[in-house]
């Protein structure tokens, strides 16, 4: 087996936190290598350095017998290291052929003409080699992702890649999308392409990877023969890690439901989902990218409109049509984009604070600026805020703080059901305690939450129950007692994990 | 992700840094932010009573003030638009249909007259802003084509001729041409509008919900606020303001010109800029900031007619100004 990337003892840090420690990882000529860990392994630091993104702080790479030095995607790209990205690149509006060898057209004699006729038949090749058939002409937008996916896989060839990295590339593809992929991956390896493929998708990998690396905490753990793995035993490379102790054990959760979603179903995003969330109780809500976490999250909170499917509160039946309602009845979404959807960047701190609850200190829309004061400061001081004064703009505080800021909106509308959405996401380690204890200062104040989160450990110390999801289904809800990293991640991979009512087991 | 790892050193530390370094920033902005048209304004003040010995005269800064009534009144209902995140190019069509609608009803009692005139303007906003927050037309190509509308409305009532006040002349004459304590009363209605648009905008919640919308419509919206009502009520206070303008307009001449409108919109749009409102999203801004910055173009245009400078160079001077003014207010959100 010749070895076409060896790379040994990477490493990668940004500003004091190791990102990478002393990685290894080698790939064969010829082989679909898959690259799994969980999320904040490294995988995308170490694809990063491999394609020039990022430089490395140390180690070797040595690629197709030389050591690679290239410094920028781009020279990367020209040593023959190219990557797909979980993203689309392609310019929708212009066609196949132009967007295949974008920057690299073939030109008539005078340049700065292109050769029209030379590009779509160099297009045609590389969509042969592929082997799918796509019309060269056919403007970008009006392929179906699927067709778009390949036309990003014949950009990269089109560049004589040997080495192609895809990351995530089904995760918006249909099944016949997805199998003809396979397709092609089976093809580029026959013509002796290595490629690394990067998935959460346990079933995929078994199907059409050759060997295993699996990264945790940023380093390098082991690679094995696909064949000798099984989804067990893969699962338990993943973990391997003690378990925290759950900051919340031990308090009581009312045997009561404040909120009841029944079989909650909107497009193709969400499918009958249904759960209860208890008086006092922190309900952790865990799954994949596109498994449909945050969008629950947002029709439960009248963003997005509902299909079909019922929310009860308090043995009530509501219609929640917008976060106007939802407000109104008592919910709170602490939002996973700060920016986009939390702040209001230039305007004042004490007023974003008390934003949401502005008509709460106001008679006949006329505010009572002592009153508005009073809670802004009261929140700034019990959130421990660190402000010039309420009259700082939100956007020049760090992240951390602008976080419990937008905490402190909802809070200050004395909500009954808070949604945290990646409630920690960009905050420095200092503040992700606090914001963890906060959390379970209110569940003591008698609050409901419903938190999202896509680290493990996050879910695993605070959650009381953990609703996992999987392609737009529940597929589990576990207790305290079956809380462990293993079942979590069998039923994020959509492991049937317990018979629940409405549940499904999704995989075989 | 790397930012979980549990064994760094100084994170704390790093974190309090931030809103150190920040303070500093802040507070020469807040000051350019808060005092730089005020200092432009005695710059330019100081620079005239130099170069014209007729600027610094009570008699012309009364008739600079009344002349930038009307634009003033334009631009103080162009801020709560531009405030919000819009913008408002109908203002110039809805001021001479508005002009033309007063002109036209001048038989009505003088009170109704003035309701009526408001309550036109006010419909072309609530038309604007429901085209804007349900159609989900972009605010430039509403307001553009409303804009239009309210020309085509003035030829259409006025049959392209000017309308003239018979009616209510005596009211008419008094409120354009009238003074009370020596200040002229259209000076007195601008700055009165302006400091109810002021109170509204600093005093009550659909003021701060303006400028929430104007700072971050997605993240106002997910904070529970009802967008829609709001953006809606953004356009109606413009119609509202034009309305009022309107009036004087025709108070000012005694006759309801049908083209009384043209060209003004840019000029409103330059005093709410020139006034310190950012254009194009940011919810920072003000109506008495607007009202400066009407002073300083009406002060600007002045000058110049005392120095007897080239129209046509005036309005070069104008579009530099423009320019000048949303360069620094986007060096500033920086």
């Amino acid at each position: 087996m010749d070895t076409l990337l060896k790379a040994t003892g990477i490493s990668k840090s940004f500003g004091g936190i190791q990102a990478l420690d002393r990685v290894n990882f080698e790939v064969a000529k010829g082989e679909v290598h898959a690259v799994v860990g969980e999320n904040g392994a490294g995988k995308s630091t170490l694809m990063k350095i491999l394609t020039g993104v990022y430089q490395r702080d140390e180690g070797q790479i040595w690629f197709d017998g030389a050591e690679l030095s290239a410094k920028s995607p781009s020279q990367c790209r020209r040593s023959g290291i190219g990557i797909v990205f979980q993203e689309p690149t392609l310019i929708r509006s212009l066609d196949v052929k132009t967007n295949i060898f974008l920057g690299n057209y073939p030109y008539r004699k005078v340049p700065g003409f292109v050769n029209w006729q030379k590009l779509r038949e160099d297009t045609c090749s590389v969509l042969e080699e592929l082997g799918v058939t796509i019309d060269p002409d056919t403007i970008v937008s009006d392929l179906t992702f699927g067709k778009r996916q390949m036309i990003e896989i014949a950009k990269v060839i089109a560049h004589r890649a040997k080495l192609i990295i895809l990351d995530e590339p089904t995760s918006a593809l249909s099944d016949e999308e997805k199998d003809c992929l396979f397709g092609v991956i089976a093809r580029l390896k026959e013509r002796g392409t290595s490629i690394i493929y990067i998935s959460h998708r346990l079933p995929e990998i078994f199907e059409i990877t050759d060997r295993v690396t699996v990264m945790r905490d940023g380093r390098y753990i082991g690679t094995e023969s696909t064949a000798n793995l099984n989804a067990d035993s893969l699962i338990k490379m993943m973990v391997g890690k003690a378990l925290e102790a759950n900051l919340h054990r031990g308090s009581v959760v009312a045997d009561e439901d404040i909120l009841k979603v029944k079989g909650l179903g909107r497009g193709k995003v969400l499918s009958d989902i249904s759960f209860n969330l208890r008086k006092g109780e922190i309900l952790g809500v865990f799954g994949l990218v596109g498994s449909g976490r945050t969008e629950m999250a947002r029709a439960l909170f009248g963003i997005d409109k509902i299909d079909c499917g019922e929310i009860w509160l308090d043995d009530k039946k509501v219609a929640i049509r917008s976060p106007v309602e939802a407000v109104a009845l008592g919910l709170g979404f602490v939002p996973e984009s700060r920016k986009e959807h939390g702040i209001i960047p230039l305007m004042a701190s004490g007023m974003n604070i008390t934003l949401s609850a502005l008509g709460k200190c106001s008679a006949a829309s006329v505010v009572n600026w002592n009153s508005q004061d009073g809670i802004a400061r009261g929140f700034i001081k019990k959130m421990g805020i660190k402000v010039s004064s309420p009259k700082q703009a939100v956007v020049n505080l760090s992240g951390g703080n602008q976080q419990k800021v937008v905490v402190s909106k909802w809070l200050a509308n004395n909500p009954r059901i808070l949604i945290l959405d990646e409630p920690t996401r960009g905050v420095d380690v200092g503040a992700k305690a606090e914001i963890h204890n906060l959390i379970v200062q209110l569940i003591k104040e008698g609050l409901s939450v419903i938190m999202i989160s896509s680290e493990m450990e996050e879910i695993m110390r605070l959650a009381d129950r953990v609703l996992v999801l999987y392609e737009g289904r529940v597929s589990g809800v576990l207790d305290l007692e079956e809380l462990n990293e293993e079942n979590l991640l069998k039923s994020i991979h959509g492991h049937f994990w317990r018979p629940d009512q409405n549940t499904k087991g999704v995989m075989e | 992700m790397a930012s979980d790892n549990p064994k760094v050193p100084n994170s704390e530390a790093v974190g309090s840094q931030n809103p150190v370094k920040a303070r500093r920033q802040v507070d020469v902005v807040g000051f350019v932010r808060k005092y730089g048209m005020v200092l432009a304004l005695v710059i330019l003040v100081v620079l005239g009573s130099f170069l014209s010995e007729a600027f610094l005269t009570p008699r012309n800064l009364l008739n600079v003030a009344r002349q930038v009534s009307v634009i003033g009144l334009l631009a103080a209902g162009e801020t709560f638009v531009i405030l919000a995140g819009g913008i408002d190019l109908s203002v110039g069509g809805v001021l001479s249909a508005s002009a033309i609608f007063a002109a036209y009803n001048q038989n009505l009692p003088f009170p109704m007259l003035v309701l009526s005139t408001v309550l036109f303007g006010m419909l072309f906003g609530l038309t604007t802003g429901t085209l804007v927050s349900r159609a989900g037309i972009t605010p430039f190509i509403a307001t553009l084509g409303m804009g239009t509308i309210g020309e085509g409305v003035a030829m259409l009532l006025s049959e392209g001729q000017p309308i003239f006040i018979e009616n209510n002349a005596s009211i008419f004459t008094t409120l354009g041409n009238g003074t009370f304590a020596f200040i002229p009363i259209p000076v007195i209605v601008l700055v009165g509008s302006i400091l109810i648009g002021q109170l509204f905008l600093s005093g009550t919640t659909g003021g701060v919900y303006l400028k929430a919308l104007g700072g971050n419509e997605e993240a106002t919206f997910w904070s529970g606020i009802n967008t829609r009502k709001y953006r809606t009520l953004s356009f109606i206070l413009s119609g509202a303001f034009v309305g009022v303008a309107a009036i004087l307009a025709v108070a000012r001449t005694s006759v309801g010109d049908p083209v009384v409108g043209q060209g003004t919109t840019l000029d409103a749009i330059s005093a709410v800029v020139i006034g310190g409102t950012y254009l194009g999203g940011g919810g920072v801004g003000s109506v008495v900031g607007t009202l400066l910055g009407a002073f300083i173009m009406g002060s600007i245009n002045n000058l110049f007619n005392l120095l007897n400078v080239n129209a046509y160079w005036q309005m070069v001077a104008k579009g530099v100004i423009i320019i000048s003014a949303v360069y620094i207010g986007t060096r500033k959100k920086r």
